[in-house]
């Protein structure tokens, strides 16, 4: 009896360890990260290198982030790319909360970071935009390669597979 | 019937099911040339196959040596005024050599901040920064590690690149 008693706690054990939370956990950490799909959405010349890295020689569909979304309710993915000017960060912030939970967000670019070229003497540019949303993944560059955007994707990529979720 | 260039169109294209075959044996020609040849693919497979870039890609910065060892900068704070992002960041202290005035005890580029412009390389007169090591940032989930000491930067030199710059100035 005893021993029926101890191989149900192992079991109990084993499927608590193999079976339930961390599988899951695991599984649809693996299914976010390979399906991340970008908002169609690029402010000014990082945007020109974001469309090269989603062109067929980078081609960032190998990371699964190759299907932009042209509704922010479909996207988990949001590539700031370009100077965000103050009138701009309204609807970056307002497109950033119509997207639907998890999202992600890529700042790309120093402009995008904290002004760049503009910092000194912008008068009408945001000093960087995780004043408005919370960024994920810094890639610095004026513009970044589109290497560079591609190690920010494996990046974030890294980042979700190891959040723990609640 | 006529074609829009206004021809007029053979039977084989009228009866269109022909046309239609054709055309996927187009595409089906290019796959299996891109499945045999992969040569053919404009993609490159980048973390596992890397391209060199241009040798006037300008990347991370480095300090540049004297042929004696020093460093050659002498903390004239050209490169930080000329900086349009103003990301570099010099303390200087008094220099060993009595012929020369300054060197820095701190020389941080903060690479968030920093466009890439190569106004600093521009702005040098003692050729002691260089843009020339073809590297891009790695990016980074927080903003801490972006800040590049004196000791990063003079140790930052490319293995096919030499440290010592013999420029006179």
């Amino acid at each position: 009896m005893e021993i029926l008693f101890s191989m149900a706690e192992d079991f109990i054990a084993w499927g608590r360890d193999h079976l339930l939370p961390d599988k899951a956990v695991e599984l649809a950490q693996w299914a976010r990260l390979s399906s991340l799909w970008p908002l169609t959405f690029g402010l000014a010349c990082c945007a020109i290198e974001m469309m090269a890295t989603g062109a067929s020689r980078y081609d960032w569909d190998r990371f699964g982030a190759g299907v932009p979304r042209a509704s922010p309710r479909q996207a988990d993915l949001m590539v700031v790319a370009g100077t965000v000017t103050l009138k701009m960060a309204e609807r970056v912030k307002l497109l950033h909360e119509q997207m639907a939970d998890p999202k992600y967000v890529i700042a790309m670019g120093s402009c995008v970071i904290n002004g760049g070229p503009y910092e000194k003497h912008g008068y009408h540019v945001l000093k960087g935009v995780d004043l408005v949303i919370p960024v994920d993944v810094y890639v610095p560059g004026c513009p970044p390669r589109p290497e560079a955007l591609l190690e920010g994707i494996l990046k974030l990529q890294d980042k979700i597979r190891g959040r723990k979720i609640a | 019937m006529q074609s829009q260039a206004g021809r007029k169109l053979r039977l084989s294209e009228r009866v269109y099911i022909l046309e239609v075959l054709r055309g996927l044996g187009v595409t089906a020609r290019h796959f299996i040339e891109n499945i045999l040849f992969r040569k053919s693919i404009a993609t490159f497979q980048y973390p596992e196959e890397k391209v060199p870039f241009p040798p006037t890609f300008r990347g991370e910065h480095r300090l540049m040596f004297r042929e004696d060892g020093s460093i050659r900068c002498t903390a004239c704070m050209l490169c930080a005024t000329a900086c349009p992002s103003e990301c570099i960041y010099i303390e200087a202290k008094e220099s060993p050599d009595p012929k020369i005035e300054k060197c820095p005890v701190r020389y941080e580029i903060d690479m968030l901040k920093c466009v890439f412009c190569g106004f600093c390389v521009e702005a040098c007169p003692c050729d002691a920064i260089r843009m020339d090591t073809g590297k891009f940032p790695l990016p980074e989930t927080g903003r801490q590690s972006f800040v590049k000491d004196i000791n990063y930067l003079t140790n930052n030199h490319p293995s096919d690149k030499s440290k010592i710059s013999s420029a006179i100035y």
